[in-house]
């Protein structure tokens, strides 16, 4: 969304607020439409988000459902937290 | 079951479709007569599709074509879904889209949208009305008409007209309306930007906020930096960290200020409570005033009750019934964001107090006091002591000019 290039934080948090948009779990197809991402790029990251505990996977039939664990909401409000100072600092929004 | 199907990339003319409408991608519909394509039931488009007219349909489904940077499915007239509208990517309508339910997981684009409850992915972009009862997009919504919609959660940016969204919003990044909005409660963890007149019920700001003009609202707490480029009307603000209004900030019940709060006109409220720093033109609180810290006015500070604590600098005259100068200071909770910790030295300097009852506490210092009784604390240190009634004085309190016992104090300056 936008020109800047993303941080990996940045990713990671755009990755979560599209995941909770879809409380009934979201699919990866869905989330990658959402955070601009092409799949097999937003699927490493989404691993490495269930690996440290920010989002759940549950699986129906052939397809993968994604969640945001309560650990994965608190990254995203300390993130928003931390980018309300750095706006205040004047450092990016 | 599909009563009408539309094979890859033909273009075909429709009129009424009883029952489903299955299209196939790179299909093209244009309509048989008035503009406008009815089906009763499912449409349901496996991939980019152009519509060249009007549709209406029970409800309408869009796989991706996966054709990136275009829209799955494109709509040169309006599109009314009476149930739900599922797009896995992207719709593109030039008129009015109208469903009970949108859902769209990359990005939606149209003139105007109404429905119940609006849920994208990634960009929403809206180039006139919007009315929702509830918005989520989890990247970016840019709306710049009106708003009707009660609840809107953005993730990323939300540059919004104005209107009226009664709800709470929540705005992970930056948000800015360009006109005139009302709304129930601001939640702004980046940036923030309101028009002028923008009226709310609660505004939360842990980021930057800028009001264009004037602001009124309930309940404000600034944890950030917050300005208001005209005058600024609520019942109650927090401000832990900074607020600058440039005209006159009205608090009905309480301006409690941690951090700094610069008013350039004139303050007035119910109460004022001070733990950082607070300037102002004028002061005029109806109850009570705490000051502690940094307090300065031009015109001066008017209350019913004010307590100036120990280690406190006043700049300006105080004027009130019960003025009392020098009392402990608060605990280490009332130290927050943006105040700097220092060493409690215990002294209060007041300049000009005018009051019925004033007690000066011990080691303050004071420019000139016009008071009915006056009461100063040992090693307080005075320049001029004007008095009615009574006067009480340590040994060892030192008064600069001969103290003045008068019938009549001098009119006090607010």
């Amino acid at each position: 969304m936008g020109n800047v290039k993303r941080s990996r934080a940045d990713l990671y948090a755009t990755v979560l607020e599209v995941i909770r948009r879809y409380p009934e779990g979201g699919r990866i197809t869905r989330i990658s439409y959402g955070v601009g991402v092409p799949v097999d790029r937003l699927k490493t990251m989404v691993e490495n988000l269930y690996s440290f505990g920010l989002v759940t996977r549950a699986t129906e039939g052939n397809e993968v459902y994604y969640g945001v664990t309560p650990r994965g909401l608190e990254f995203l409000d300390t993130y928003r937290k931390m980018k309300g100072f750095l706006a205040t600092f004047g450092e990016g929004s | 079951m599909v009563d009408v199907n539309v094979p890859k990339g033909a273009s075909v003319t429709l009129g009424r479709v009883e029952g489903q409408l299955d299209v196939a991608n790179g299909a093209k519909i244009r309509a048989a007569d008035r503009n406008l394509v009815v089906v009763t039931g499912e449409a349901r488009f496996g991939g980019n599709a152009k519509v060249e007219c009007d549709l209406e349909c029970e409800s309408l489904r869009v796989e991706h074509s996966g054709k990136m940077g275009y829209a799955d499915l494109l709509v040169l007239g309006n599109l009314t879904v009476h149930g739900r509208l599922d797009v896995s990517n992207s719709i593109e309508v030039e008129g009015a889209m109208n469903a009970e339910e949108v859902d769209v997981g990359g990005r939606v684009r149209a003139r105007s949208v109404s429905c119940k409850r609006m849920r994208v992915g990634g960009i929403a972009e809206i180039s006139e009305s919007l009315k929702a009862e509830s918005v989520e997009v989890g990247g970016k919504i840019e709306a710049r008409g009106v708003l009707d919609v009660k609840d809107l959660q953005v993730g990323g940016k939300a540059e919004i007209g104005g209107g009226a969204i009664t709800g709470t919003i929540n705005v992970g990044g930056k948000f800015e309306s360009s006109s005139k909005l009302d709304f129930g409660e601001l939640q702004i963890y980046g940036v923030g930007s309101l028009a002028s007149g923008s009226k709310g019920r609660r505004i939360i700001a842990s980021g930057k906020l800028t009001a264009k003009g004037a602001l009124e609202c309930d309940q404000i707490e600034i944890a950030g930096i917050a300005s208001v480029s005209g005058d600024c009307k609520a019942i109650r603000v927090q401000v832990k960290g900074k607020l600058d209004v440039a005209g006159s900030l009205i608090t009905s019940e309480l301006l409690d200020v941690y951090g700094v709060t610069e008013v350039n006109n004139a303050f007035s409220g119910g109460n004022l409570r001070v733990s950082g720093k607070f300037s102002a033109e004028k002061a005029l609180v109806t109850n009570d005033a705490e000051l502690y810290g940094a307090v300065e006015t031009q015109k001066g500070l008017k209350a019913k009750s004010i307590l100036v604590r120990s280690g406190t600098r006043c700049t300006g005259p105080i004027i009130g019934d019960t003025v009392e100068v020098g009392g402990s200071g608060p605990g280490f909770s009332a130290f927050a964001w943006g105040q700097r910790l220092r060493l409690q030295v215990g002294t209060s300097q007041v300049e000009d107090v005018y009051a019925s009852r004033l007690l000066i506490g011990a080691g303050s210092r004071a420019r000139r006091i016009f008071a009915e009784t006056v009461d100063l604390g040992s090693g307080c240190d005075v320049d001029e002591v004007t008095y009615v009634s009574e006067l009480k004085m340590a040994d060892d309190v030192k008064v600069a000019s001969p103290v003045k016992k008068v019938d009549k104090l001098k009119e006090p300056p607010l």
